[in-house]
Order: structure tokens, then sequence, then C-alpha cells
């Protein structure tokens, strides 16, 4: 079946050649020289035919001999228009000029939308740093993740984390890749940070269904982070100063071929505690106050071998260190990724093969060293990941576009190592698993324009995972279309499968350094996801985007953990977990207003999420945490003055579903037990799995943006107010005995919600030279 | 490890200044039906003796909701005793019950024991439980850090032929007081092989280690576990689950066996 459609795709292919000639060239920023990733280039006398440019600004497209006229448009850019007389292949490269240098005389072009509306691709989000560096954000820190969060689909697994959940899929169900290469653990400070650096990343794009063939490896979603293309016109050097971390960036060209971006990122609360901890060294009766910091380094160096081929190499490694200072007993925590990839680019000479070579290095660990007196205690969890990847693609026609290719991995995990040691042997404890798995897939794709009305995208997946004596492979078919009823108005309908061969082993919604990725083994199977979706997608006018879009996912084999599972130092984890099925269902609407002073979107999304295990509640259904029914974000950014920008979000979700004790009752333990305190005899009762719904979430955070005018350069300071009218969303609620006046329990209890933001004002300072 | 995890969270916040608000909230929960609680543990050569209780709405006006009036039997090999409403305070443990019999417990390996409980208003609870074997402690020595304070290593065999659950209980000088060490541990790790558990540095020279070593059935190591489980789940958010596995069917609690190797030593 699978041959036979390869077939069909190659032969209908073969059968449509005609003499076209190739154009082929790099869309770029007119005042910096990086590449614009998702350029439209159009062919106005031919409707529906065009190209996008790649992720560092590169196209190909194939045009009918003689004069043409091309239209080059960009979101935020002034579009251009170029006349072509075609007698022979030709390279072009043209430079757009931002518009918000022209402010608001200048009508940005709803390309981006008609784009939109023709494109096969159902939902996708793609948000860039322009965006993201407009809006406001806690603590200042500009982060792509949690501009996501604004996106229908996508939630926000708590209050101020970039951990996310996309269409009820859980946070191991998302797969990150920086440059294609995994990011296991995408947050710092326990998840209220991700780990991309706004001045290492040129944009984001989150695939919730329709996933492209290359795509594989997570049930819900691919959040494919892209760097930022270095800049090949002058050094630069960049930065900012924030409140919580302080940014270094630069960039530039070494001769005619080279280029390069280098970009640092710390927190520098630990300095300020550390004097405080040297200025209270010999007083009596102080606690030295735990350090912590951040810190990530992105690297990317750009080499040019001809107009045709290309190398460059981009590398990320981040770390987050808490270190507990005491005499007694000493504690470093300590985690981060590392992700390493070498890329190399090749194009035909007709520009009709486009060969992605890339080798790749992933790595993910945390430790926890403490001592204590004569012990040593080294906890941790880890894994390694070393990937080849081949992609390429064809164009045997303007109608056509074949995609093929393959990865394989083989990867080292490190499954709760606990070691504990001394001077004596016998207190000496060492345990843990090692298991090494391969990892493979091979995936071909045709973009096949039907009619100019009708679009096709059909491929196929077959991924294959190999640990010791266990071994599963599985197809993974891939289908979406578009019907296009007019230029501005399409209808769209995908069906992905994904297949998961990694599970995390998590212990809440939040993405912790603590939680293990685990491969699947003989007890441990894939686990699957099926999903539709349709949209329909109408660009009003250039300046509105409406789309709404229905989808309904259904899970197999998900993994959760049994009742009293012992998650930590387990060598036999594989024991711990349950298997289920899921679904979520919903309907997302979204206007996004592209053009004029005032921009930005609302979404709404109404959604179901359900999970159902056998071992869990009897087999009963139930809401998972990140269940939500009624999920609204109003973004606008508005341009006051040529200097000046306003921007607010509004966010509000119905509540989390949480499990929340209904009852108590009282066990006194065994007869040789003597219970001191009356309120540690008290045991909750939880009638099922998060039986209760938290109150509904709500918050606005306002931010403004001013540039100087400095003599050279460009510099701005940006403020921020989260949770602008203070609303105290509960993120914990838990009961406390109540205490008379001498401080003893009176055997009542109420009920406490813990906020973490209330109104948090921050201010940054944003330079570049 | 949970309560690291939060410890760490916790500590950063408050580093950075973010120190979580905290406010009452009224919280509005399903109209909560009482159960029947019944927490007995047999043991060799002791009189049998428990609680029956009630459960509450975690939000309910403060009681001891005693369960008087029940019929409580107690069966072993078909033959069924009936364990009589008389409350009875043990003075030596400060325990307090509402149903108690002089009649001794001879621990029988063989077979089972069930507990049927049935309340006036009709309510039936029900119980199984077995005796199993005690696992003998070593050795309980005393070990010194430089600043002369000691921590307490205990010692004992596994039993490589079955799975094997542990509580180690250690007090300082009075045998039933509050605990230095409440250990809940299984073989995985060290299936067929000695054990070394440490306490903390909570003892000095002069002081007396109690250490009782209790073999449990699977069913109350699952009962102690989730009861641990479910108190942190009630106050931390990345706890994972909070329902308790009982062996009470129709009702809350445990009824369980008493199985024990018990030592002390004087630390020098």
């Amino acid at each position: 079946m699978k041959i036979c459609l390869l077939f069909f795709l190659l032969l209908s292919s073969a059968a449509q050649a005609q003499s076209y000639l190739t154009v082929t060239g790099q869309v770029s920023d007119a005042a910096s020289g990086v590449g614009l990733a998702g350029a439209t280039i159009t062919v106005l006398e031919r409707a529906g035919s065009g190209a996008r440019t790649d992720s560092d600004g590169r196209f190909a497209l194939s045009v009918a001999a003689g004069k043409q006229t091309l239209r080059i448009s960009y979101l935020g850019y002034v579009a251009q228009r170029i006349t072509v007389n075609l007698s022979r292949n030709e390279v072009i490269n043209v430079r757009l000029k931002a518009a918000d240098n022209q402010l608001s005389e200048v009508v940005v072009t709803g390309q981006s939308n008609q784009d939109k509306v023709m494109s096969t691709q159902t939902s996708v989000d793609v948000v860039d740093r322009k965006t993201a560096l407009s809006l406001p954000v806690v603590f200042g820190e500009v982060d792509l993740i949690k501009v996501l969060q604004l996106k229908p689909g996508v939630k926000s697994t708590g209050e101020g984390t970039s951990g996310i959940s996309v269409r009820g899929g859980s946070t191991d169900q998302n797969l990150f890749q920086y440059d294609g290469t995994t990011v296991y653990n995408p947050s710092h400070m326990f998840g209220f940070f991700s780990t991309f650096n706004i001045d290492a990343v040129k944009n984001v794009a989150l695939y919730k269904a329709g996933f492209p063939a290359e795509y594989s490896g997570r049930l819900s979603s691919v959040v494919d982070v892209t760097s930022l293309t270095p800049r090949d016109s002058s050094f630069h050097v960049g930065g900012g100063i924030g409140l919580i971390a302080s940014r270094l960036n630069l960039t530039g060209p070494i001769g005619n071929k080279i280029k390069f971006n280098v970009a640092g990122r710390r927190t520098y609360a630990d300095v300020f505690t550390e004097a405080i901890n040297r200025r209270n060294g010999d007083r009596p009766n102080t606690n030295p106050i735990p350090r912590y910091y951040f810190y990530d380094l992105n690297g990317r160096i750009d080499y040019t071998i001809n107009d045709r081929s290309r190398l460059f190499l981009s590398a990320y490694t981040g770390r987050d260190r808490f270190h507990l200072p005491s005499d007694v007993f000493r504690s470093t925590f300590d985690w981060g990724n590392t992700a390493v990839s070498l890329h190399w680019h090749q194009t035909s000479k007709d520009a009709r093969w486009n060969s992605h070579t890339s080798g790749h290095y992933a790595q993910y660990d945390y430790r926890l060293v403490s001592t204590f007196d004569r012990f040593t205690f080294n906890i941790g969890s880890g894994i390694e990941d070393f990937v080849l990847k081949e992609r390429v693609s064809w164009q045997p026609n303007p109608r056509h576009t074949v995609t093929f290719g393959g990865e394989l991995t083989r990867s080292r995990f490190s499954i709760s190592r606990v070691n504990i040691s001394s001077a004596k042997p016998e207190e000496n404890i060492d345990t843990g698993e090692k298991p090494r798995v391969w990892e493979g897939g091979l995936f071909v794709s045709d973009d096949w324009d039907v009619t100019p009305k009708l679009k096709l995208s059909a491929g196929l997946r077959w991924s294959g995972f190999r640990q010791d004596s266990a071994g599963y492979n599985a197809p993974e078919p891939r289908i979406s279309a578009r019907y296009a009823f007019s230029p501005s108005v399409s209808l769209k309908a995908s069906y992905a499968r994904m297949v998961q061969y990694r599970h995390l082993v998590v212990s809440s919604g939040a993405a912790l350094p603590t939680d293990i990725w685990y491969p699947s083994t003989a007890k441990i199977k894939p686990e699957y996801s099926d999903q539709l979706a349709a949209a329909l997608t109408w660009n009003i006018g250039n300046t509105f985007l409406l789309t709404n879009e229905v989808y309904y996912k259904r899970l197999r084999q998900v993994v959760d953990f049994r009742t009293g599972a012992q998650l930590f130092a387990n060598d036999r984890l594989e024991n711990e977990f349950v298997f289920g099925n899921g679904s979520a269902y919903g309907n997302e609407i979204y206007l996004e207003k592209t053009a004029g002073r005032l921009r930005g979107w609302v979404g709404y999304t109404l959604a179901w999420t359900w999970r159902e295990f056998k071992d869990i509640d009897g087999g009963k259904r139930f809401f998972p945490r990140y269940d939500r029914r009624h999920d609204i974000s109003v973004v606008a950014m508005y341009q006051l003055r040529p200097r000046l920008t306003l921007s607010a979000t509004w966010v509000y979700n119905t509540g989390n579903a949480v499990s929340l004790a209904t009852g108590r009752y009282v066990s006194m333990d065994n007869p040789y037990v003597r219970v001191e305190n009356p309120t540690d005899q008290v045991v909750p009762e939880f009638p099922s799995r998060n039986n209760f719904r938290m109150p509904s979430y709500h918050r606005l955070d306002l931010g403004f943006v001013y540039k100087f005018r400095p003599r050279r350069g460009e510099t701005d300071i940006t403020v921020n107010v989260t949770n602008a009218y203070n609303r105290l969303n509960p993120y914990l609620i838990t009961y406390q005995a109540e205490e008379n006046a001498e401080g003893e329990p009176t055997g009542r209890f109420r009920a406490r919600a813990i906020t973490l933001f209330p109104l948090l004002p921050s201010v940054t300072y944003n330079f570049r030279f | 490890m949970k309560r690291i995890k939060q410890t760490y969270i916790l500590a950063v916040l408050a580093g950075l200044g973010l120190a979580a608000c905290q406010q009452d909230i009224d919280v509005d929960l399903p109209p909560y039906e009482p159960k029947l609680v019944v927490e007995c543990y047999l043991e060799d050569g002791q009189p049998v003796r428990l609680t029956l209780l009630e459960s509450r709405g975690y939000l309910d006006v403060a009681s001891l909701p005693l369960v008087d009036g029940a019929t409580v039997v107690l069966s072993h090999q078909g033959q069924n005793d009936t364990i009589p409403n008389v409350p009875f305070v043990d003075r030596a443990t400060g325990k307090s019950y509402n149903y108690s019999s002089p009649r001794r417990i001879k621990a029988s390996y063989e077979s089972p024991y069930t507990l049927t409980v049935t309340d006036k208003r009709g309510r039936t609870l029900t119980a199984t439980t077995r005796f199993i074997k005690p696992v003998a402690i070593k050795s309980i020595t005393p070990e010194f850090n430089n600043k002369g304070e000691a921590y307490g290593l205990t010692k004992f065999d596994d039993n490589p032929q079955q799975k094997n659950y542990y509580r180690l209980t250690l007090t300082r000088n009075i045998r039933v007081d509050t605990l230095s060490l409440d250990a809940l541990l299984d073989d995985a790790f060290s299936n067929g092989e000695e054990i070394n558990w440490g306490s903390g540095y909570t003892f000095k020279p002069g002081d007396t280690i109690h250490a009782t070593l209790y073999h449990c059935t699977e069913d109350y190591y699952k009962f102690l576990t989730t009861v641990q489980s479910a108190r942190q789940a009630n106050v931390n958010p990345f706890a994972a689950s909070g329902e308790v596995i009982s062996n009470i069917r129709g009702g809350l609690g445990i009824f369980a066996t008493l199985t024990y190797d018990y030592r002390s030593v004087v630390v020098k």
C-alpha cells in the first residue's frame, strides 16, 4: 500500500514535468542581513504558485520561462515586487525593510495571512522574537514559550511556568527541538523560565496537529526552535540588564564566508545572597541563604562553502545550580541540557534538489550531591542522544514537492542513579539502571497542488525502536488537504499518527528537573496518538486572520504511575507504571489582527480532556490536571508613538482539575508508636483522582517598550507589570489545622490558598551597538 | 524526594523575593458521607483491641466520632470471637480503644484472620490478614561523628525466597516515644542480602537506642506508604497521588498483624 503511494507520487510528478526554470535565493532583513524564515515568494502571473523560505531565508522556486513578477513578503516587513525575464536559472537575493521603522504610513502586507490560508498545514503557530520582545513578560525575561501559551490549544501547566500542555497532552508529550536537537528539559528555575535565550533564537514553531512526516517521537506537539542566523553585515554587541538576569550577545561576520552569533545569559541573585552570607558569616544563629543561579550559552557559526552549499554549527549548553551551604549538611543540586548540531545544506544546480544532512548530540542530566558527616549522597538521572538525520526535498515540477529522509538515534539512559558512600563498605549503596536504545525512522511525503483550489500533502513515516530484546516498529501515516473557496478562504483537514517510545516519569504538571526519562521496554509499550483536525481559515482584507479549528485526539498506552508508586531510587521503575487511554477534543477560535498600529489576537478554546486507567480509580474516567473547559487569551500591541509601544495580555481559563481531600479520619498507628501531635494522626481521604476544580484563573499583564535615541545603535527600556489587578490566583489549596491563642490545635481545619505571583513590576534595559 | 523538591522551589522563590502569599479560601466541597474506619493490630500473646470510628468531612466540626454499639467479630479457622464494645486505655502506650477483649491471641501462621464489623445502621466492613514470621535484628550499633553524636546502624538479613516489607523504628531512651527514625523499606535494593539502615545523629553517650523491626504484610506496608503519600499530597502540589490503599472492604483503616523484633542498646 505504501509502496503504491510512493509510486503514485513519483509517476504523477514525472507525467507533469515541463520545461520550467528555477529561481533560487535568500530573503533577509535589510538592516542585519539575517535570513527571514517563512517569507513568501509568489508568482503573480500564476495564482497559487509560490514558495516559502526555509529557516535561513533561502528558497527555490520553479517558474515558467519569460517575463514574471515575483512578490516577496514577510509579516512586519515592506513587501517588494521584482520583475524578471527568465531565460535561464536565476539567483535572486532580496533584502526587506522592517515596516515598524516607518510606522503607521506603511501598511504591512497581509500576504502572510494569505499564505496561512493557502498552506495545507493545520494547527501550527509560529512566534518570532519581534513579537515576543513586544509583549509583557514575568520578571522582564522574554520567553518565546510563554508567548506560545497565549495561543489557542496551548495551556500553561502551572502559574508562571513555561511548561505546556497542548490539546490535552501532558508535558512529556511535547518534543522540544533546538535546531533539530532534542531538549529534554526546556526550562530553568523549576519551570519558571524556558531555556531559550531570546538573543539566540529566531523563532519557534509549534505543531499541534497535521504533523509533517519528518517529525515524530511525541504524541501531542512538536516545538521547533530555530536559532538566530548570525548577521553578515557588520559586528554587533547587544544585551540586556534585567531584574533576574542579564544577557550579552555578539554577532557578526569573519571574512566573507564565516559569520557567528554568541549569546549568554546568567542570573545574579546569588551575587547578592553570597555577599549577605559573608556579612553574616560570624553572627550566631543565622542560617546561610541558599545560592542559586542559572546560565545559558548559545553559539552558532555559519560557513558558506559556495552558493549551493553551506555548513553551520549550533551549540547550546545551560545549567541551573542550587547550593545549600551549611556546616552540617551541604547539598548541591544542578541540572541542565546540552544540544550540539552540525548541519550541511546543499542545493543542486537547478535547485530542484535540496539536501539537509545533520548530526546531533543531546544531553540532559540532574545531579544532587550532598555531604553529611562522612557520607556522600550522589543522586541523579540523565539521557544522552547521538543522532544522524538526512532530509531531502525534490521539486520535480511546480506542483509537487517530494520530501524524504530518515534519522537514527543511539541513546544512553541513566535512571535513578543513587550512590551513597562512606569510609565503611557496609554503609555504601550503589544502584541505578543504564539502558541503551536505538530509535529510528524513515519518511516520505509529497506536497501536491492537485488544482489551484485543492492541495494535498500525503506522507508516511515508519519508526522503530529497540532496547535489548524489546523491539517495536510502527507506521505513522500523515495526510492533510486544503481546499480554497477563494484566495482568502480555505478549508483544511488533517490526520496524523504519532508514536512515543520514551516516557517521562513525571510526578506533577510542572517540568521539574527531577523528572526522569524512561525508554520503552518489553513491559512498557510505546504510546500512540491519532489526531483529526479541520480548520476554516479566512483572510479578512489582509488585516485580520480568522481561524476556527476543531480537533479530536485519541491517545493509547499513555503512562501514569500506580498509587503509592516508588519513583525515587527505584531500580525497577517499570513496575511502577500503569497504562491507559485518553482522548481530547475541542474547538479553537482565533482572530488575529496582523496590520496597523494595533496588532494582536484573541483566542478562545472550548475543550475536553479525559484519561482512563484500569489501575486508577477502578478504571473510572477522570480529567487530567490540565483539562480546562474554557481558555481565553487576548493579546494587544499598540504603537503609540514612533518610539513607544504599549502591550497587554489578558488570560482567563477554567481552573485546573486537582485532587483535593474531601474527608479525613484518624489513624493512631500501632501501640508502639507514639504520635504526639493529634494533627499528625489525621489521614486525608481523596475520593478520586482530580476530583476538584481550582477557581478560575485570570490575569492581566501590561508592558511598555521605549526606544531611546542613542548616538549609535539601539537601546530601549522595557517596563512590565505582571498581574496588574493583583488577582490572587490559587496555585495550591491546602488544609491547615486551626490553633487557639496558646498555639494548640483546636481539631478544626480551614482551607488555605497559596498564591505565587501577586502584582509584580519589572524593568529591563536592552542595548545593541 | 518530593519534600526535597518542594523545599528547593520554595527556597528559590523566597530567595528571589517572591514569597508566596497565603489566604483563607472558601472551598465548596461536595456533601460528605461518613464512612466506617477501623484500626486493629493483632499481636501474638496480646489481647484484641481496636478502634471503630467514622470519617468526617474535612472542614466539619471537630470531634472524635467513635462508633459504638457495633457487632465486631474476629474469625479464625472457623471460630468466631465477638469483640465487645468495651473501652480500654493502655496506660503503657497511651493508646485508647473502644472495643476490647481480654482473650489473648495465639499467633497462627497457617491460616488467615478475618474481621467483620456491622454497625447499628447496617453498614458492614470486612478485612483479612495473616501472621508472618518476624525478622531478627542482627545488631544495632551506635556510630559516632567527631562531635560525639551517634546514629543507630541497624542490620538484618533479608530472606531471598520471598518479597519482604519492613518498618524500622528507633526511639531514644523510652521504647514508646516520638520516633527518631521511621523507615519504610522493601527489599528491592537488597533482596537476600544484609540490610543496613541508619538513623540521623540523634543519640548521645548514655542514651538507650530502642529499635523495633516490623516484618510487614504487603497490605500493611501499602497502607503505611500510601498514608504517608496522602499526607504529603495534602500540602504538596508536586505529590503524585493521595489515594490510600487499605485492606478494609466497605470502609477505611487497617487490619494488620504486628510481628517484630525488638532490641535496645546503650550508647557508649
